[in-house]
């Protein structure tokens, strides 16, 4: 359906250049001798002599992409049951209700006001709060990004200790950069530190640590492997401790819908795809996981810890 | 003779250099070629190339601990089946009712010794429903699957209730007693 306006989009376009194509067709190809040789193999095998045209120089590559492999679990659940669930949960009918804010009625600018940009406003020392996400259908939290991270202190001094981090995430994450045509996946990025700190020894460009985003049916991929093999594996695991309640509501980190947590070297045993050969890595690394959401503003932490307590990742109170 | 020559070294070049430049740069921006000629714009794009690699994803169907099974795609190539003995439904963390019955030890611990080695005696007569099922788990997954909501199921409620409502003095006398003893 959706490629035949396209088709008659393309046709049309023949039609049009019919008429200066022999102009256009020599810049087009890439090789003007190849295009002339088609067409006089084309003319003489409607003569006479049918002389074997080389399949090689007629076919052109096409667009390659890799479509979906299989279905994954855990964005079937997410479609199915939690996206309506998370609506009917954290809707908010203050926020969709909400009459249109009056226009303040503003004192006439001094001079030195005039032309200045205005500062922003102020609560405390901070400035306002971000804008809250409105909740309704076509903006139901939702997962954006889920990235893997870990830092390598060993990397410090000799670089080849990020290799197994590498090898681990790519293991893990089964995503290379750009692969399969897949637009959005970055692939295992090997970080580099921003400043230098001499404590450590470190100094800025120095590659310490490794990290993938993953999108889409990965991300997906992902969390199943996580909350299927790996959290329930753990030992004395209690959850996901929740902050304390004496951290500030209005910090720029509470207002960002991003939960995360870490996880230590022995949860990364339990991936399926490093047990299968543990053998191959020759050290295991803790790493931290940050589940990015689209949700801003108030109460975007409680909403986010909702979605991804959604997915079976458990959360306790210290 | 000088003045004219420099004269005309410098306006040889803006007539024959600089205007042109001028008009191209007008003509790209106002109008690159007849829109007809270009209706689509499938020439900007690159030119089709074999993408980077995936790793391969192997399925592997996984067994969890109360015989259900799903089928997950990784990059693990080797166990083609695998069977959880720990998973989200037999964990205390994501049922916790399966801790009250008595179910939560599994294979492991004090409480799963216990019913290994008391298995075949039937001891399963007053936490019936606990011992039953964790037995199933164990060993005969299909027996509790086949019923796999019973009457019996609902049966350690209503014991639990009522054994909540015996006092530890009627349950056990003489520890009730030793106690008030000591208190004494």
């Amino acid at each position: 359906m959706s490629s035949a306006p396209l088709r008659t989009f393309a046709s049309s376009a023949c039609r049009t250049s019919t008429l200066p194509r022999s102009v256009v067709l020599p810049t087009l190809s890439r090789a003007a001798s190849s295009s002339s040789s088609s067409k006089k193999s084309s003319s003489k095998s409607s003569s006479s002599s049918p002389a074997p045209a080389t399949p090689l120089e007629e076919w052109a590559l096409p667009r390659i992409h890799l479509g979906p492999t299989h279905t994954s679990r855990y964005s079937q659940h997410y479609n199915s049951t939690l996206a309506s669930d998370l609506m009917y949960m954290t809707y908010s009918h203050r926020l969709s209700q909400r009459p249109p804010k009056p226009s303040p009625i503003e004192p006439a600018l001094t001079p030195y006001e005039a032309n200045r940009p205005r500062p922003p406003i102020m609560r405390g020392n901070r400035a306002l709060r971000t804008k809250t996400t409105q909740i309704t259908s076509d903006s139901v939290p939702k997962l954006e990004s889920v990235i893997i991270h870990t830092m390598v202190k060993e990397a410090i001094g000799n670089k080849s200790a990020l290799l197994s981090a590498i090898a681990a995430f790519r293991a893990i994450s089964g995503e290379t950069p750009n692969g399969g045509g897949r637009s959005g996946s970055s692939g295992v990025e090997v970080i580099v530190a921003k400043k230098s700190a001499a404590a450590w020894k470190l100094r800025a460009g120095m590659p310490v640590s490794v990290k993938v985003e993953l999108k889409g049916e990965a991300m997906y991929d992902f969390i199943q492997s996580l909350v299927d093999f790996v959290l329930p594996r753990l030992r004395d695991f209690p959850g996901i401790p929740l902050p304390p309640a004496s951290t500030p509501k209005n910090s720029p980190a509470s207002l960002t819908g991003v939960v995360s947590f870490g996880f230590s070297p022995t949860a990364m045993s339990f991936f399926p795809q490093i047990e299968s050969n543990t053998d191959a890595y020759p050290k295991l690394h803790g790493f931290h996981v940050y589940f990015k959401t689209n949700l801003r503003g108030e109460n975007a932490h409680e909403h986010a810890r909702a979605l991804v307590s959604g997915f079976r990742i458990p959360f306790h109170r210290r | 003779m000088s003045q004219s020559l420099l004269r005309s070294i410098s306006t040889s070049p803006s007539s024959s250099l600089i205007r042109p430049t001028s008009q191209q740069i007008r003509t790209k921006t106002s109008t690159a070629s007849p829109s007809s000629l270009w209706l689509s714009r499938t020439h900007l794009q690159p030119q089709p190339s074999i993408p980077p690699p995936v790793p391969p994803k192997y399925p592997m169907r996984v067994v969890l601990s109360d015989g259900s099974s799903f089928t997950a795609y990784t990059t693990a190539p080797t166990p083609s089946t695998k069977k959880l003995t720990r998973d989200v439904l037999n964990n205390p963390l994501w049922a916790p009712a399966s801790e009250r019955r008595g179910l939560g030890e599994g294979e492991e611990g004090r409480v799963g010794r216990f019913r290994k080695r008391f298995e075949g005696l039937g001891l399963d007569g007053t936490p019936a429903p606990a011992a039953n099922a964790g037995a199933g788990a164990n060993e005969q997954g299909g027996e509790t699957k086949e019923g796999a909501f019973e009457e019996n199921d609902l049966d350690w409620m209503s014991e639990g209730a009522q054994e909540e409502k015996i006092s530890e003095k009627q349950r056990n006398p003489v520890k009730a007693a030793k106690k008030g003893g000591k208190k004494k």
